[in-house]
């Protein structure tokens, strides 16, 4: 320690896939800055999406996430499809919600299993924890590999789908490609259940936070690829409103643009605790009675219990993805024509992690001369360092490796990206004191 | 008698192919007959856990950089340290040692795992297999059959 100072880092983490790192700041005892330190190099995919087609534009986008590469897919699409004034047919619209079910299931599998619940058993990695639940995590794999399934038979194949097209799909797939999955499914929705009762009995952190939470909703269905943008707060406006009423901007510690409301400084809350406080009344019945049981009806503001939030959405996606399968077939066309023209369009969708906003315009030859993306994980970044703020005065007794693993629990509730929690390891602490040099003592 | 498990991981870039090269090269060798080890094609190290029952002899095909000379040929067995350095984690992928390790964890291990590394010098988009590659792929599968009749006429 020096002049009542203390800083401790753990470096490592990202934006979407990479690395970036945390810092606190202490001086006296009190934490005077939070700051997570994204220190990858910027990606650059809006710029490098200018002067490309806009077909391409999600298989570009798509590249931005191996895990939840759907999300930037539809909320590209979803945003040229607006600025083309393309509508697509009912049959396209069930299949995309399909798709995305794929997709929250085998990254919510993933992040459940394998990322999150090693934290409630103080396992240092998901192979440390199948050790001690062999059965649990032969589960969450069977999971996560029937939500690969569905991404590979609607998108072509589980990571990186090429199936998906501005207008539809390019190839819809036949009724029995889809009604095979449905004993697995049906498998995975009860092993689903199961999951939700058990990462309910771990045994949480009393801590909670007083979150603006922040989602898409939709009157009649639990929001996925579209609906109006909500708060907590009240706000309720058109996904074309949301620059009016969000911003990024640049933190001097971070290589991430960081997510804003405009005119407030409270951050806000992106993901499953947000979906399901928003969104409650449209969860469907198997979801949310067990959702009741498990005493999520009111708002959860434990990120530690985001773990159970996700647990209930792999149901939603679970039952929603057999009702859409039971109830298939083909559309056709699987891809609503265009003819290129001029235009711009914004829309935002749900990914794994939370609302994804894309906006695009483009010229009468089909090519992007615009492109804005806010992921999910940028505009939780003020609510992590805010999270951690608040959990100091709790942990701050703690030696500086126990202190750098509770922020870093606190950092996977995000859910940031699989590499974010795994290379979430390296710890440098560099402690300052007030005491004359030679009278600090080992740190 | 244990069964076997051959898997080729790859890609469809370039010398990547290796492994399903190989495969390829086995299914027209061995057939589908009974007893004919299980044969399949894999993108990444956690597909191949779905492949795994445990117990089985595991046969891992993958194309390397850094061994040697191109078509070079390498057998590790697990668990050598060197079978850390393929298909390492990245993003949001298993490496085959850490599939390994969750494969234990779970009670699907194999009985033995042999990994076949095969150095490739292409790997870009749209390449083919480079000559000494598709060399060193005939000579991998013709030796693994051969080891396969072996133990087929140990064990009739």
């Amino acid at each position: 320690m020096a002049n009542g100072e203390r800083t401790i880092r753990v470096e490592t983490l990202t934006r979407v896939e990479g690395e970036g790192g945390l810092t606190l700041r202490i001086r006296d005892g009190q934490i005077t800055a939070a700051e997570l330190n994204i220190y990858e190099p910027p990606r650059l995919f809006e710029s490098l999406l200018r002067g490309r087609s806009l077909e391409e534009t999600p298989d570009i986008t798509a590249r931005i996430c191996g895990i939840c590469p759907v999300a930037y897919q539809m909320s590209s699409i979803h945003a040229l499809e607006k600025g083309l004034g393309v509508e697509i047919t009912p049959g396209i619209r069930v299949l995309r919600r399909l798709l995305y079910c794929g997709e929250w299931i085998e990254s919510h599998a993933l992040h459940v299993y394998l990322l999150h619940a090693p934290d409630f058993f103080g396992c240092a990695s998901g192979v440390e924890l199948a050790r001690q639940f062999p059965a649990e995590v032969k589960r969450g794999l069977r999971m996560k590999k029937h939500g690969n399934q569905v991404l590979e038979i609607l998108g072509g194949r589980p990571i990186h789908p090429i199936n998906i097209a501005v207008g539809g799909f390019y190839r819809a797939p036949k009724h029995e490609e889809l009604t095979r999955l449905l004993p697995d499914l049906r498998w995975a929705r009860d092993a689903s259940i199961a999951t939700a009762h058990w990462v309910a009995g771990f045994t949480f952190p009393a801590i909670e936070h007083d979150y603006e939470f922040v989602a898409l909703h939709a009157e009649n269905e639990y929001a996925m690829n579209e609906g109006r943008v909500r708060s907590s707060s009240g706000l309720d406006i058109a996904v074309n409103e949301f620059e009016q009423c969000f911003v990024e901007s640049q933190a001097a510690h971070s290589t991430a643009l960081q997510g804003a409301r405009i005119g407030r400084d409270k951050p806000y809350l992106l993901g499953p605790l947000a979906r399901l406080a928003l969104n409650y009344d449209q969860l469907r019945p198997i979801p949310k009675q067990l959702a009741d049981e498990l005493g999520l009806s009111s708002p959860c503001r434990n990120p530690y219990k985001a773990i159970i939030a996700r647990a209930v959405e792999l149901v939603q996606a679970f039952d929603e993805a057999i009702e859409i399968i039971e109830n298939y077939s083909p559309p056709r066309p699987a891809r609503i024509a265009y003819e290129h023209t001029t235009g711009e369009g914004a829309a935002a969708t749900e990914a794994p992690r939370g609302l994804l906003y894309h906006r695009y315009q483009f010229d009468s030859n089909g090519k992007l001369t615009f492109a804005k993306i806010v992921p999910p994980t940028s505009q939780n970044q003020r609510q992590i360092e805010h999270d951690l703020s608040a959990l100091w005065p709790s942990i701050a007794a703690n030696d500086d490796q126990t202190i750098a693993e509770c922020c870093e629990k606190a950092v996977r509730n995000y859910d940031p990206c699989i590499s974010c929690s795994t290379h979430f390891l390296r710890v440098n602490i560099d402690r300052q004191s007030a005491l004359p040099s030679d009278e600090v003592g080992p740190s | 008698m244990s069964s076997t498990c051959i898997i080729g991981l790859g890609s469809p870039y370039g010398d990547d192919q290796v492994g399903w090269k190989v495969i390829d090269l086995l299914c027209a060798r061995l057939g589908t007959d009974d007893g004919t080890p299980k044969l399949a094609k894999a993108a990444t190290p956690s597909n191949f856990l779905d492949l795994l029952e445990g117990g089985e002899r595991l046969v891992l095909i993958d194309a390397c950089q850094g061994l040697g000379p191109p078509g070079e040929i390498r057998c590790l067995t697990w668990p050598d340290s060197q079978i850390r350095q393929i298909r390492p984690a990245a993003g949001h992928l298993l490496s085959v040692h850490d599939a390994l390790r969750l494969a234990e964890a779970i009670g699907k291990s194999p009985i033995s795992c042999e990994v076949w590394c095969i150095e490739g010098i292409q790997f870009e988009v749209d390449a083919p297999l480079s000559e000494p590659v598709i060399v060193a792929a005939e000579k991998v599968a013709l030796e693994l059959s051969a080891k396969h009749h072996a133990r087929s006429k140990c064990h009739a």
